[in-house]
């Protein structure tokens, strides 16, 4: 085991002094990851590979164990078959570690799952090792989220065992359904947990190109100068998808675009876009200011909801060459379904930096491609010495960031166009990351996952970011409560309603196309 | 990421007796003949500075295994200052492979330099390198001599305690790496590779049990061959402000160590050595705490040693002071 970053539960320690030097070679300590929904879809598509691709890249202790919970009746054989089957090559390491997985299958609620939980956990700390050190991870659907908690306050596995342990919970989006239920879960939970033993994923955080946003803007000199309402004109932040809801038809169903993506992708990814230079990279310097970001953010009334909100939904159409049906026609989904697959938005941000300067903000199912990205559009020059025969062709400065996929940033400036007239227009300047950098990126449950283990929270969402994130979408879900909000119809394939694009030319600006 | 597409290469040109200015004009034009819209992948310039015909293929092999990772120009020297005519063969090769759906390209340059420049092989290497990268020099079995005009060009100096030969060899190369560590980034590839074994010992030093040992070690006892030994030797008595005379030394094939902390029956014992298994190598430590036995830990060992080593030194290319200190505490031993 690596020295790992020092948890801020644990006990302050004399320096080791081997360990200087190998700060950067992070390794979870030993542990056992206690995984709720162990049966279930998360953790067969996401948290088995990233698991296992953290044994191969030798991020594991071989003192380390997955316990899984769930509802599904399985043996530990048939629980290890399945971390197996998750993963399409398992290396050496994984299979090693597999062998000592556990199941407990049992409700979620019920008293005799955590005594059995509990006696499993004290053979695995004597089998594997794990030293008394938890992490317990909420994958289940949210309505048991505060049961879970709760149950396991009542059995004491809440606390460490002795000291110099850890006991973590993670808990999965989504964090409530609105403001109120977000606060209630928050409740439940430190009844049986304080807040620095609680990781909310946002896997958007775990992204490598996101963390990236932070290094474009807090490395450079060259951006950050203009990184303000002087020189930025609006801001479009675009999360695209060309998939529908799939077999989550069911699911959606109680989502929609604003909780499922709104509340927390975008309004992080926005955060990570307006917030000011914090004085530390460390958990505390982050999250501190991506609050003072979201505070900023003006809270709409709900006749500006009615203004400057787009709800979408859509109907069949063609999207990458296949003809695909309408959100209605899909499984789960009723016929006169009034949620949205689309939600289009203005926002601003009433401080010194951005004041008066729009954010459109918009995400969508069945939209041309899935696309992530910031555009950050650049106001016009004082003055343009060409005629507009010359500048036909020529837009303003733009400074895309790529999120996903095809990660990289593109400068979008004037150039001459080669001959002997003069004549200007906009070219771009393109980077990829992966055309630079090689390496492997780890997959966003990856990281999350071992920055849980480590005790690193940087890139976990804290309780009060959520209820701020709530608190600007909540007008939002109070007018749309109504059933009389206009839900607007795009065909799939399209880059979203018309009354979205209206959003924009109203100010006399158009969205992009990614 | 999407898995990268493994390089294959574009095409190649090969001169005899040449002049720079040839090898620079047949890089561009195998370029031209590519496609228009491939990148450059560019990450690093690494100069590969070779003793013998056998140090080139080590490294170049060493240098594809990990080109992946690590993409930019590769230049190659194999410098014979007693041949004549004095003069320059060289060899270009253009990789291409695609990265996130991006044709990237890559290049290696062999020169062989003959007479008198091969002492001033940074004339040749200033001209060939890309601009805004760190340049990284590897000295395959040698120490730079102090004065070397090549380390003019180097942002960083790569060298291999685990391949200067002979015993003498290496604790010469071992004082003059910290006569050079003074003036210039050094990156060991035997101290990379040696890393699991030091994360093992400083990991087993994190938990509580223990920690309070770190102060107490009274003996180190440390196995391997010479360069490894004397680098964990020197590693440990800096880290832990012991005196020379803790250390005892066994000549072995594979470092080990294992150091005694504390007194009498509450005495602590630590053990880090390389173990086969099944499925590999691996490192594996160990500890006794009063005579119970304590955790056990393990790290598997990569495939390629040599060509994982280099990766890891081009992801740091930064100075790395325990090094330095590993390095100047070495110089106390005469083992």
């Amino acid at each position: 085991m690596a020295p790992s970053t020092p948890s801020p539960e644990a006990a302050p320690e004399a320096v080791n002094p081997l360990a200087e030097g190998l700060e950067s070679d992070r390794r979870a300590p030993p542990c056992a990851l206690v995984v709720y929904g162990a049966s279930g879809d998360l953790t067969h598509r996401k948290l088995a590979p990233a698991l296992e691709a953290l044994a191969a890249d030798r991020r594991l202790s071989p003192n380390f164990a997955v316990v899984g919970v769930g509802r599904t009746p399985l043996s530990d054989e048939e629980f290890r078959a399945r971390m197996l089957e998750a993963v399409s090559k398992p290396s050496a390491a994984w299979e090693a570690l597999v062998g000592g997985f556990r199941y407990v299958a049992g409700g979620y609620t019920d008293g005799p799952t955590f005594e059995r939980l509990r006696e499993v956990l004290d053979e695995v700390d004597a089998a594997v090792g794990t030293d008394g050190n938890r992490v317990h991870y909420l994958a289940t659907p949210p309505d048991v989220f505060a049961g879970v908690a709760g149950a396991l306050g009542e059995h004491g596995l809440n606390e460490p065992g002795r000291q110099g342990c850890f006991v973590r919970l993670v808990v999965e989006k989504p964090y409530g359904r609105d403001l109120a239920s977000a606060l209630a879960l928050d409740d439940a939970i430190h009844e049986s947990f304080r807040e620095e033993q609680v990781y909310r994923i946002d896997h958007y955080l775990g992204k490598e190109t996101v963390q990236n946003v932070l290094a474009l803007r807090f490395a450079n000199a060259i951006f950050e100068p203009i990184w303000n309402r002087r020189y930025v004109d609006h801001v479009q932040i675009t999360v695209a998808e060309s998939l529908g809801v799939g077999h989550r038809g069911g699911f959606y169903e109680t989502a929609g675009a604003l909780r499922d993506i709104v509340q927390n992708h975008v309004l992080q990814v926005l955060a990570l876009t307006v917030m000011e230079p914090p004085a530390t990279v460390d958990a505390k310097g982050i999250r501190d200011e991506k609050v003072k970001a979201l505070r900023a953010v003006d809270i709409p009334t709900h006749d500006e909801v009615t203004i400057d909100v787009v709800r979408g939904q859509y109907e069949a159409g063609w999207v990458e060459g296949e003809e695909v049906g309408g959100y209605r026609q899909e499984k789960g989904v009723g016929p006169d379904s009034r949620t949205e697959t689309y939600v289009a938005m203005r926002v601003d941000v009433d401080n010194w930096r951005w004041a008066g300067v729009p954010f459109y903000l918009r995400t969508g199912k069945r939209l041309p491609k899935r696309v992530t990205e910031v555009s950050m559009e650049f106001r016009d020059v004082p003055h343009l010495p060409f005629g507009s025969k010359e500048t036909r062709g020529l837009g303003p400065n733009a400074l895309v960031l790529r999120i996903q996929p095809d990660e990289g940033i593109a400068l979008r400036f004037g150039a001459k166009v080669p001959g002997q007239a003069f004549r200007v227009r906009s070219v771009a300047m393109d980077f990829a990351y992966g055309a630079a950098f090689l390496e492997e990126t780890p997959d966003a449950y990856e990281r999350l996952l071992l920055d849980a283990m480590v005790g690193d929270p940087t890139l976990f969402i804290r309780a009060d970011e959520v209820e701020q994130a709530w608190k600007v979408v909540a007008p939002v879900q109070e007018v749309w409560t109504d059933d009389a909000t206009p839900l607007a119809r795009y065909r799939a394939g399209s880059w979203g309603p018309r009354e979205a694009d209206r959003l924009l030319e109203r100010d006399g600006r158009r969205w992009r196309s990614p | 990421m999407a898995e990268p597409v493994a390089p294959s290469e574009l095409g190649s040109w090969r001169g005899e007796n040449v002049r720079l200015g040839q090898v620079i004009d047949a890089l561009s034009e195998l370029r031209r003949g590519g496609q228009r819209t491939a990148t450059r992948a560019c990450v690093t310039n690494l100069v590969v500075v070779a003793g013998v015909e056998d140090d080139v293929e080590r490294a170049c092999d060493a240098v594809h295994h990990l080109g992946r990772r690590h993409p930019g120009r590769n230049i190659v020297l194999l410098p014979r200052p007693g041949a004549a005519p004095a003069g320059l063969d060289a060899t270009v090769v253009l990789h291409g492979s695609v990265a996130e759906g991006h044709p990237v390209w890559s290049e290696d340059v062999r020169l062989d330099v003959r007479g008198a420049p091969a002492g001033h092989l940074d004339s040749l290497v200033e001209p060939l390198t890309l601009p805004d990268l760190p340049v990284a020099v590897w000295y395959v079995r040698s120490v730079p001599r102090p004065g070397d005009p090549l380390l003019r060009a180097a942002g960083t100096v790569l060298v291999d305690t685990g391949s200067l030969g002979s015993a003498d060899d290496v604790r010469t190369g071992v004082a003059d790496l910290a006569r050079l560590t003074r003036r210039h980034v050094v990156i060991d590839l035997c101290w990379e590779r040696l890393r699991p074994w030091r994360q093992l010992l400083a990991a087993q030093f994190d938990l509580p049990q223990l920690r309070p040992y770190a102060s107490q070690v009274r003996e180190i006892a440390v196995d391997g061959p010479v360069g490894a030994r004397l680098l964990l030797a020197g590693w440990l008595v800096a880290r832990l402000a012991l005196p020379a005379s803790a250390v005892t030394f066994t000549d072995a094939a594979s470092p080990a160590v294992r150091l005694v902390a504390g007194d009498g029956n509450q005495a602590a014992v630590v053990s880090v050595a390389e173990v086969a298994g099944a499925t590999g190598a691996f490192v594996r430590s160990w500890a006794t705490v009063a005579g119970r036995a304590g955790r056990e830990d393990r790290l598997s060992q990569p495939d390629d040693l040599l060509a994982w080593s280099l990766g890891e030194a081009l992801i740091r290319l930064r100075r790395d002071r325990v090094y330095g200190q590993a390095l100047h505490a070495a110089l106390l031993f005469g083992a």
